[in-house]
């Protein structure tokens, strides 16, 4: 490959990921099976032009056009968070001729092997790595889903390393990809509440907090066991608090079926105590104060499991989303395809709620083509008065973006926020 | 001549001033285009990395750390060097994509203990070493 | 029993009479298994759709017929709300019921049964596969679920925790959330029990369904298998193609793979401190004799073929679509592509189902071959099952599952093999054999050296001495498949000598008057032959070892031999 036997995409490609290697320190590499990477346009888009992907992408990652051609041929490679949506995308903000453009491109990644999943959730979406597994991904809540839940193994890195992996299929062997590494080295006890979804994103938020700096922690104490739904939120909330890439529970994932197994026979660095207060912290610095009106309120922060989807259906029955809110629930593609079969969209758009793809409202975004300097993000929330989150992640990043204020609650919570066109401080 | 001793990451030879972030700078919506630390609360809030020599633990945040970085590159307002206490794989990104020099996984001192905002460093990319020419 | 307050109010009506009878009927299947406690059940697959024992109960709608069929009782229904319950592999599917030789009443009726589930909550994906589409059991949850590859599935590759046990118990556990927590419910009765060595080939996903197939053939009863060997670390395709395999040909509901599955991260833990029961082999051996049993023989026209069992992940969508683009699927061939519809729908927006589309091929959803059925709103006698073979003259699958229960549905040949040879069938419409790959090189002992090289004459019963060849170098044996033609500059091909003590003096007799041959070979050597080739001299070969040149070389081919090394190539084929 580094000869160009395959080519002069998968030699840069494998160039670049051997400069990367040498920047971590690794002597070796180990093939990738599976990724996750945007497609579409992006803030970064500018700068190379955005005439297409083969030559946005290309110049920017590998400094030429991409090559016709496959990705590497033993890699899923599957798209992750966009800034529009599949199929909605005049609900979320941005210009048709942006969307035009973002298709385009997404189809220009397709052309190449791609895969279209749009989800940060690609674990929902049928892109199973197994125990063991190589993989690399641009979303960090991923990073931390695969490799605690199903003991895969991936770092984090980038959009660049990302793109370098997928095209030549290989990453450096270093960090989560090799076991030694992977062991606990800071004990977290929870005595918080920890049965509710929403109590597992604050955990998360919490965590991440406390988090020392490369460190990977273990959760112990005496809790309901989380679901799939849990663990997504919790994952998402601590990758925005902090950098770790893998998360033991014990009696949860399988690398942590005890203490011992999960510290590797290592001590453990430090212990620390999530209680209520770390909770009311954290809801204190994501929640504006007060009660006040809302214009957006949204839900699938990383993306909706059709049990989520089930779960709103069934409250809002019988119910109508207020005249001045939008509503959007956020998903993967496949999961929007079930929630349409199973009559869950139906009653949903009935109470006048919005299921969109692909996107969230931080990612959502407009500008950047022609030759347009300015990129707006975060458009969808344009004009609300007040916007209502059911998750740690958008609600903390988006309060150096936002003016009006940000509200953060449980999802029935912010449904009837969007119902009652207010929120309520409780 | 005070030296620390870490291993090269990205080669190349530079000589500035230093900005310490004893807690990293956060990736997503913690740096502006135009180089200027935006994070809420960050120590060094407001200031531009331009030219400067960044000191950091390692990345904080979002899996898009080394894009936010490379995008202040491409509007021209990079800094000049930068030293991380330990090597993660969000900065090694950063480092091959910046390609600016760059030294990490320090053993004996940590940087972020000794450095100080406004200390004149220079950083060796090629051996790995940082010395320290000017207290601030 | 040890019951819970919630148990125990259910059990006394407080959630209404569905749940009563479900938890009472939960509560005596514990009772026959000897288990004293009940688990939560979090998740659950279950089909849905019409069934030809729904002509029973009921066929007014789903909740009448199931609670009709599975409490005794036609009753409102409602399922447990922590329960996440989506539908299994079907009779019927999204498209043209047609397609499937389903009557449209049958497929209407389906989909009406389907749209009362899921009013009541219930999932709609349709698939053996609900991995795939975002059904995700965590390690140590309890499930439930009517598809014997995905307790396989679950139990082994994520350390989730279910039994089989059937669409009663299922159906039950759905709508009171809870199962008896006995056996793989149970940490300490999932440790392995039997270890395989696996020594075969373990390459590719159609080498994991033949290994899956193989193991369950081999699997003692309630053995708990432990995989060990040196092979690469198999993928998600893999491991269901095997499980599917396995749950086909034996009970097994959790099978290790040292160092894949999170209980077997070692063979010790595997194990859990207990000694193995007993040691297999699975040598290529099995694996032929599992491909042998699954495999019509011969060849054949096929008008069939179908891909997905179980349903095909987007990866495997994405390589028959690759493989498929600009081909055209014969006429008169259905070829049908079986995956869940979220799944299609990610292939769909790939732009891998237009592809296959274009090329005459279907993506379907919702079922599979041995799924697809019509009748049961009729009596039973008139229902029929794996409608979709109907009228077939031949069919191909990559599925062992397939392959393995359809033998006994239809009369026509059922052949097997890979994704790629399916594929080639369907575009030809025509299965053939697997010739091995061509021997073209050949050694054997050189006697008489000399390098040559020419044309073959391949005389497969040797040349007869006497009055066999005349001087001019000509043959005159009658009968001989060369009669007629001369030696001249040719390289002979031959077993040995035939005939006559003047075997030898023929051949030198001719080369007296001129006519030799360039060089010759001798399968196994004579004393005849040995005294030819000393006397004419020309460069010689003998006693092959690893193959017979008689065999292989056709008359014609171009040969290049070496008398001092021994060896003898094809150079090119006459028929080239």
């Amino acid at each position: 490959m580094l000869k160009g036997a395959f080519g002069q995409d998968k030699k840069i490609a494998l160039m670049k990921i051997i400069e990367f290697a040498e920047a971590l320190g690794a002597e070796e590499l180990c093939p990738v099976t599976k990724a996750t990477y945007p497609t579409g346009l992006k803030r970064w888009t500018y700068f190379t032009g955005t005439d297409s992907y083969d030559d946005t992408y290309g110049r920017f990652f590998l400094g030429k056009p991409l090559d016709e051609g496959q990705f590497d041929e033993n890699c899923l490679g599957m798209n992750d968070a966009e800034a529009h949506a599949d199929y909605d995308w005049q609900s979320v903000g941005c210009s048709k001729e942006f969307f035009d453009r973002a298709v385009e491109f997404m189809d220009g990644a397709c052309s190449h092997g791609s895969v279209r999943g749009s989800t940060c959730t690609p674990y929902l979406s049928g892109w199973v790595p197994v125990m063991g597994e190589h993989f690399v991904t641009t979303e960090s809540s991923n990073v931390l889903f695969c490799n605690s839940v199903w003991g895969a193994m991936g770092n984090c890195g980038g959009t660049e390393s990302t793109y370098w992996s997928l095209i030549c299929g290989r990453t450096p062997l270093w960090g989560n990809h090799i076991k030694e590494n992977r062991y606990a080295t800071h004990l977290f006890k929870l005595e918080c509440p920890a049965e509710t979804i929403h109590d597992w994103n604050l955990i998360g938020h919490a965590m991440g907090r406390k988090m020392p700096t490369n460190a990977r922690p273990v959760i112990v104490g005496d809790f309901p066991r989380p679901h799939v739904e849990h663990l997504k939120q919790c994952f998402s909330a601590m990758a925005t608090t902090s950098s770790a890439e893998i998360c033991h529970i014990v009696g949860v994932t399988p690398e942590a079926q005890t203490l011992e197994m999960a510290l590797g026979g290592h001590q453990s660095e430090g212990t620390f105590v999530i209680t209520q207060a770390d909770f009311d912290e954290s809801i204190d610095y994501l929640c504006a104060k007060g009660s006040g009106p809302v214009g957006y309120v949204s839900l699938g922060c990383p993306h909706m499991t059709i049990e989520e989807v089930r779960t709103v259906a069934r409250y809002l029955e019988g119910k109508k989303v207020h005249g001045g809110v939008k509503l959007h629930l956020w998903m993967g593609l496949s999961t929007l395809r079930m929630a349409e079969d199973s009559d869950f969209a139906a009653a949903i758009r009935e109470a006048g709620g919005i299921l969109v793809t692909a996107s969230c409202p931080m990612n959502t975004a407009d500008g950047c083509m022609c030759g347009k300097r300015e990129y707006k993000t975060s458009v969808v929330v344009e004009g609300a008065p007040g916007v209502a989150f059911d998750s740690a992640k958008q609600a903390h990043y988006l309060k150096s973006e936002l003016k009006m204020p940000i509200y953060y609650g449980d999802v029935y919570r912010c449904l009837d926020a969007a119902v009652a066109g207010r929120w309520e401080e409780k | 001549m005070e030296k620390l001793m870490g291993r090269p990451v990205f080669p190349g030879v530079a000589e500035g001033e230093v900005i310490l972030c004893p807690d990293s700078i956060q990736g997503f919506l913690g740096i502006a285009a135009s180089g200027v630390i935006v994070e809420k609360g960050h120590p060094e809030e407001g200031k531009n990395v331009k030219g400067k020599i960044l000191v950091m633990p390692s990345s904080k945040g979002s899996i898009a750390w080394a894009m936010s970085f490379k995008q202040v590159a491409l509007e021209g307002n990079a800094p000049l060097a930068w030293a991380f206490t330990k090597i993660d794989s969000k900065c090694a990104t950063a480092a091959v994509s910046l390609r600016i020099p760059a030294v990490a996984d320090f053993k004996d001192a940590d940087p972020c203990a000794v450095l100080k905002t406004g200390d004149i460093i220079r950083l060796d990319g090629n051996t790995g070493v940082i010395e320290i020419l000017k207290k601030a | 029993m040890k019951l819970t307050d919630h148990e125990k109010q259910m059990l006394s009506g407080k959630f209404g009479r569905a749940k009563q009878l479900a938890l009472q009927k939960v509560v005596q299947f514990a009772e026959a298994l000897g288990a004293e406690e009940l688990c939560p059940v979090t998740k659950a697959t279950f089909t849905v759709g019409l069934k030809r024992w729904f002509f029973y109960s009921s066929l007014k709608s789903y909740p009448a017929s199931a609670t009709k069929l599975y409490l005794g009782e036609e009753l409102p229904l409602s399922f447990d709300e922590d329960c996440l319950g989506m539908n299994d592999c079907d009779a019927s599917l999204d498209q043209d019921p047609a397609e499937i030789n389903q009557s449209r009443a049958f497929y209407d009726r389906s989909h009406a049964f389907y749209d009362d589930a899921s009013a009541l909550g219930v999932a709609q994906a349709s698939t053996c596969t609900p991995y795939q589409a975002g059904w995700i059991p965590l390690m140590g949850e309890h499930i439930v679920t009517t598809e014997s590859s995905n307790v396989l599935f679950c139990n082994s590759v994520w350390g989730a925790m279910v039994n089989c046990g059937g669409s009663e118990s299922t159906f039950w556990s759905a709508v009171c959330g809870r199962t008896p927590l006995w056996g793989n419910h149970i940490k300490e009765n999932r440790y392995g029990t039997h270890i395989f060595h696996i020594k075969c080939k373990t390459d590719t996903i159609h080498d994991w369904d033949l290994l899956g197939h193989a193991l369950g053939r081999m699997m003692p009863t309630n053995a708990r298998p432990v995989l060990v060997g040196d092979f690469e670390r198999p993928c998600m395709e893999k491991l269901k193609q095997c499980f599917a395999a396995m749950a086909t040909t034996s009970s097994a509901e959790i099978c290790h793979i040292v160092g894949v599955t999170p209980e077997a991260q070692t063979l010790q833990m595997a194990l859990q401190g207990h000694e193995p029961l007993e040691e297999f082999y699975v040598t290529d051996r099995e694996i032929a004799r599992s491909q042998d049993f699954l495999c019509a023989p011969g060849e054949g026209p096929v008008d069939y073929v179908s891909l997905g069992c179980p349903h095909m992940s987007i990866e495997e969508l994405r390589t028959a679509a690759r493989y498929l683009e600009g081909k055209k699927v014969k006429e008169g061939v259905k070829l049908h592509l079986w995956t869940a519809s979220p799944v299609e729908q990610i292939a769909r927006d790939s732009g891998f189902v237009r592809i296959i589309e274009e090329a005459g091929g279907k993506v379907l959803t919702g079922g599979c071959p041995m799924n697809t059925c019509n009748g049961c709103m009729d009596p039973p006698s008139e229902h029929r099952s794996c409608t979709v073979l109907e009228g077939i003259v031949g069919a191909a699958f990559d599925s062992a599952k397939q392959a393995h229960y359809l033998k006994s549905s239809t009369k026509a040949p059922l052949y097997y093999g890979d994704l790629f040879k399916c594929l080639d069938t369907a575009v030809s419409g025509y299965w053939t054999t697997d010739k091995g790959p061509e021997q073209t090189a050949f050694q054997g002992r050189g006697i008489i050296p000399g390098v040559v090289t020419g044309e073959a004459l391949v005389c497969p019963d040797s040349i007869q001495g006497y009055l066999g060849l005349a001087a001019n170098g000509v043959i005159i044996e009658k009968g001989h498949p060369e009669e007629g033609k001369s030696i001249d500059d040719k390289i002979l091909v031959m077993p040995s000598s035939k005939g006559s003590i003047a075997w030898a003096f023929s051949f030198k007799q001719a080369y007296i008057e001129g006519h030799r041959p360039l060089g010759w070979m001798f399968t196994k050597i004579d004393s005849k032959c040995a005294t030819a080739a000393v006397s004419l001299g020309v460069s010689a070969v003998c006693d092959f070892v690893d193959g017979d040149p008689v065999e292989h070389i056709k008359t014609g081919d171009l040969i290049r031999l070496d008398g001092q090394t021994g060896e003898v190539c094809i150079l090119k084929r006459a028929s080239e």
